[in-house]
């Protein structure tokens, strides 16, 4: 039996070992030819140009995008629109399932080289795309008058070390909806502290309605919808200036100590559907008030979601004693491969979409979707908009409040997350859960030697 | 010529045991070489990139055994893998008693209500994935769902289920045994078919009860079948990932954070390709132990 | 058992377990009844878990054909069935010359072919798609099918299948002058009927529901397999969520058809006259 065992072994690692070399050698010898081809590649596109206009052989740029439902048509018909205005340019768009867009699909397509040219980001994974240099610097084709039209604190997300690597296109912000008929049946007041909040988690939790729905699964959107709280009693993650871990301290351990609170007044550990981004639950009455972002009106809005009956309401995000309002400040943003064949054609498309039209963005904050856009002339041009429903809300309490989505790496994203999980589903301390997840965070900082 | 001369290491080379071998080879040749190309390659490769660093992007950057010496003391590594063990245990033992016991039963239904029983429970198996999630996280739903109101007829309060990080993993194995038990209890059902009815008339007259009759005819003859069901299904339950990523993200609280999960977070969210490659050949080095151990208590099914 | 029936006590007996089958199949049917009910409810109430649903709408399932699901759902049934088709016969053939043909290494072969099955698919999702991508299989079926062809589950069970028939068979046919891959195609591989059909029920479903590596290779929609085609609906907001229960229905009712024509053939048996 040992001596089966040990041949086994013996084969199994030779032959591994055998077609491994074979195949990293051939990649390594890629790597290095690519190098050497990016060289030569600046005299060679020059004279590519020419010969691409001889031979009018169209530039062929891939935009993966994951969008589904209204706002997919919407990436979509960017391609086609563009396509048209370019003939030598053709932009094919393909749809990507959203659930495995950012993990398994761009990571093997990239790893392969086979990555598309244009790609969206969420802040939550946009260092990881910087700092590995798969990120096209976009310096270039932000001139002063484009970079005056956007927003600096959108810019400021998008830049490292004065380059800037993204185009923004949305803000999305978070607020507190709710069914005006159910709160008014039990006589609550929409909930403006943290402790009315519980309360009303409690009264409204009824039979099989939920109180309040927050997010329970673990990721990036259960952060970023608890940021705010810990932001409003004025805490933070880590302390921008030093870069160390601050994730200790009252601020933290009251904002871990409300969504534990949370859970237990009421709202669910558990939901039907995959996240709660979708407004879906509280529109059908499952919930009785639902943490969600700007993205909802237009789900709310649309005749054909199958509950227009339910009468929903919006206040900003209830904060705690002494505390500051805030609320998180999301949204993906265009980026460019910069291991592309065709970058500079690539970025052209990228700019044109979002940062040189008014028209197109401003379709996709106010008809698409609602959102807020990060350049101020398509917020002029659709002012009205701003105030129409509740819209309203978001316009006039909530948008000044907003602090735009850290972009921790996802190490720390995934230490902030346990520490929320122990206090919400086991009963941990908040204290002792909050300096784990600092120790961690620390840890990882020690030896991160990226750019935040 | 037995093999038993081979045993003794004298090689007798005749013109008919290189034709035997060489006949052996052939019909193997096609699935060796399907499996070099689709599994030993890339394992190579695998292994390669677990004694680098790699984010997939820039180059890769060699550091030898170091990925191996960090997972050693990486605690939440090995706490990923004490859930994988406790979830094995619970999946196995219900898949493989169960998926016998209805087969047993099924075998001693007559008649054409067999054929339809029979479909009946292999329903749970056709459904992907992404259906299978949705349908039990409905079913499982801590306000509304149907398994809450049922426990409610008895009396029994609400619970989380997957919301509660000690029930969480039991209801991702039960859900995941629930697909595959109307499979296995047909592959039992086969063999218990073949067993000649003779043998139990026979015991039957020796005044064998029920029990007797399972112990000593209907389980020896399941020994071949019986070490598949158990191999497959404990190295297809160290591997349990699909229902974990959809339905709960490895919580609440981390509670179903298995080996896997755990291995795909290294390397599709952090993307650290080379840790979790490394991470990954511990647990294969782990089911190949497990695996070896199985097969030589059952002897491989073999009959001497 | 069967002159049981004759008399009462053998009669309540099997009523008894008949009914205990059918409460059993019950546990086993509720969740599928709540996807097909799901499946007929509009997109609003779907999620209301209404045992009966408080209006009925077939908006789900006409989403779904309105969208080009035929393509997705050929494209589905040619992988399903190529894949099905070629491992059946490759892994028989190698099942049956690792439980029947001595030969060098048997032992070791056995061990190297069952250790590809303990490795966890996320580790050699990115090796091999760079492999793939090599061999120019990015984007099309070759690229999915032949991947999903060797697999050690196949040859596992033929080989433990193999090894329950009697060598008395194997020895009369070499008497009788047969060649060992006469042996083979006459005497193992008919007597397989029953591992056959189950494996290949197995693998056409793995196949048909297999999503995670049809979606890596894939860069193109038409050729979109259905798991991918219902994936790529769930998306953050405006999911239709009455179409893709209507799509789970329509990717099962083939299967469970199929399963249903086939599965007595798994369950007939051998029938042991065969060693006349």
């Amino acid at each position: 039996m040992k001596k089966i065992l040990m041949w086994s072994l013996v084969l199994l690692i030779s032959i591994s070992m055998i077609g491994a070399f074979s195949i990293t050698g051939c990649k390594e010898e890629k790597a290095a030819a690519t190098e050497e081809e990016v060289a030569p590649a600046e005299e060679e596109s020059a004279e590519e140009a020419e010969e691409t206009k001889q031979i009018a052989e169209k530039t062929e740029i891939t935009f993966w995008y994951f969008h589904s439902g209204a706002e997919g048509e919407y990436m979509a018909a960017l391609a086609d629109k563009y396509n048209e205005i370019n003939p030598n340019v053709e932009v094919r768009a393909v749809s990507i399932p959203q659930a495995d867009y950012m993990g398994v699909k761009l990571t093997t397509a990239f790893a392969a080289e086979v990555g598309p040219d244009v790609f969206f980001m969420s802040p939550g994974d946009f260092l990881k795309y910087v700092n590995s240099g798969l990120a096209l610097d976009l310096s270039p084709y932000f001139t002063d008058e484009i970079k005056a039209d956007f927003l600096q604190s959108a810019l400021d997300a998008v830049t490292v070390n004065d380059k800037i690597y993204g185009v923004p296109f949305e803000i999305e912000l978070l607020g507190l909806y709710y069914n005006k008929d159910m709160l008014a049946a039990a006589n609550v007041q929409p909930p403006k502290t943290w402790d009315e909040l519980i309360e009303a988690t409690k009264t409204l939790t009824k039979g099989e309605v939920s109180g309040l729905l927050i997010e329970p699964n673990k990721g990036y959107y259960q952060n970023f919808t608890w940021y705010p709280f810990l932001w409003q009693g004025g805490g933070d993650v880590i302390d921008a200036a030093t870069k160390e871990g601050i994730f200790e301290g009252p601020a933290v351990e009251n904002a871990l100590k409300l969504w534990g609170d949370l859970v237990k007044a009421g709202a669910p550990a558990k939901i039907t559907i995959p996240g709660t981004w979708d407004i879906g639950l509280l529109g059908q009455g499952n919930v009785a008030m639902q943490i969600c972002g700007t993205w909802a009106i237009a789900v709310i809005e649309d005749p054909e979601n199958g509950w227009s009956e339910t009468n929903i309401g919006l206040v900003p995000l209830p904060i705690p004693e002494g505390g500051e309002a805030a609320t998180d400040a999301g949204g993906w943003k265009f980026m460019v491969n910069a291991h592309s064949r065709n970058v500079d054609a690539a970025a052209k498309f990228v700019m044109w979409a979002f940062a040189e039209n008014i028209d197109l963005p401003l379709e996709w904050c106010t008809v698409t979707k609602f959102a807020y856009s990060p350049r101020q002339s398509v917020i002029e041009s659709g002012k009205d908009i701003y105030s129409k429903g509740l819209r309203k809300v978001f316009t006039d309490e909530i948008y000044d409040t907003a602090i735009g989505e850290p972009r921790y790496p996802s190490e720390i994203v995934s230490a902030v997350g346990d520490a929320l999980q122990e206090v919400m589903f086991a009963n941990a301390d908040p204290k002792v859960a909050a300096k784990k997840a600092n120790d961690i965070i620390n840890e990882f900082m020690k030896s991160f030697s990226g750019s935040m | 010529m037995s093999s038993k001369c081979f045993a003794r290491g004298k090689f007798f080379i005749t013109k008919k045991r290189v034709g035997k071998n060489l006949f052996a080879y052939l019909m193997l040749a096609p699935d060796i070489i399907g499996l070099v190309l689709i599994f030993f390659i890339p394992m190579g490769i695998a292994l390669y990139v677990s004694l680098n660093e790699w984010n997939g992007i820039s180059p890769m950057n060699f550091i030898g055994l170091k990925n191996y010496a960090t997972l050693m003391s990486d605690s939440l590594w090995w706490h990923s893998v004490g859930i994988t063990i406790v979830y094995t245990l619970i999946f196995v033992s219900m898949v493989y008693c169960l998926s016998l016991l209805i087969a047993v039963f099924l075998n001693s239904i007559t008649g054409k209500i067999q054929g339809f029983l029979r479909t009946v429970y292999f329903v749970p198996f056709t459904i992907s994935t992404i259906v299978l999630s949705i349908i039990w996280l409905f079913m499982l739903d801590p306000r509304r769902g149907l398994v809450n109101k049922f426990l409610h007829i008895f009396g029994i309060p609400a619970q989380s289920f997957l919301g509660n990080p000690k029930q969480a993993l039991f209801c991702i194995a039960f859900m995941t045994a629930w697909t595959l038990i109307g499979y296995y209890s047909i592959i039992f059902l086969a063999v218990l078919k073949d067993i000649p009815v003779i043998y139990y008339e026979a015991a039957k007259l020796d005044g064998a009860n029920t029990f007797q009759l399972f112990k000593s005819i209907t389980f020896p003859m399941l020994k071949e079948v019986n070490v598949f069901v158990l191999i497959v299904t404990t190295i297809a339950s160290f591997q349990v990932f699909d229902q974990v990523k959809v339905m709960t993200s490895g919580g609440p609280a981390g509670a179903t954070n298995v080996a896997v999960f755990y291995i795909y977070t290294n390397a599709f969210d952090y993307l650290k390709l080379g840790y979790s490659s490394a991470l990954a050949f511990m647990l294969f080095i782990i089911m190949f132990g497990f695996s070896i151990v199985l097969l030589k208590i059952t002897k491989g099914g073999e009959r001497e | 058992m069967k002159g049981n029936f004759k008399n009462k006590n053998g009669q309540i007996l099997y009523c008894v377990k008949i009914l205990g089958g059918i409460i059993l199949g019950c546990f086993f049917l509720i969740p599928i009844y709540m996807l097909l009910v799901s499946s007929i409810k509009p997109t609003g109430e779907v999620f209301d878990l209404r045992f009966i649903p408080k209006t009925i709408s077939l908006s789900g399932y006409s989403l779904i054909l309105k969208q080009n699901f035929l393509r997705y759902f050929l494209n589905s049934l040619f992988i399903s069935t190529t894949v099905t088709i070629v491992a059946l016969a490759f892994h028989s053939m190698a099942g049956y010359a690792l439980a029947r043909l001595n030969f060098v290494g048997r032992n070791v072969v056995f061990i190297l072919i069952l250790s590809t099955l303990m490795i966890p698919f996320s580790v050699i999702l990115v090796p091999l798609f760079i492999l793939v991508k090599k061999f120019g299989w990015l984007n099309t079926f070759k690229g999915i099918i032949i991947p999903a062809i060797p697999h050690a589950y196949g040859i596992f069970l033929f080989r433990q299948f193999f090894l329950t028939i009697p060598k008395e068979l194997e020895e009369a046919a070499t008497i009788d002058g047969c060649s060992p891959f006469g042996i083979f195609i006459r005497i193992f591989l008919p007597l397989s009927k029953p591992i056959i059909i189950t494996l290949a029920v197995a693998f056409f479903i793995a196949n048909w529901n297999n999503y995670m590596w049809p979606m890596i290779v894939n860069q193109s929609q038409d050729k979109w397999v259905l798991q991918v085609a219902l994936a790529n609906y769930i998306g953050r907001t405006g999911t239709p969520w009455d179409a893709i229960m209507a799509g789970g229905v329509i990717t099962i009712i083939p299967i469970v058809i199929l399963f249903f024509i086939l599965q007595r053939y798994i369950v007939e048996g051998i029938k042991m006259s065969g060693i006349k």
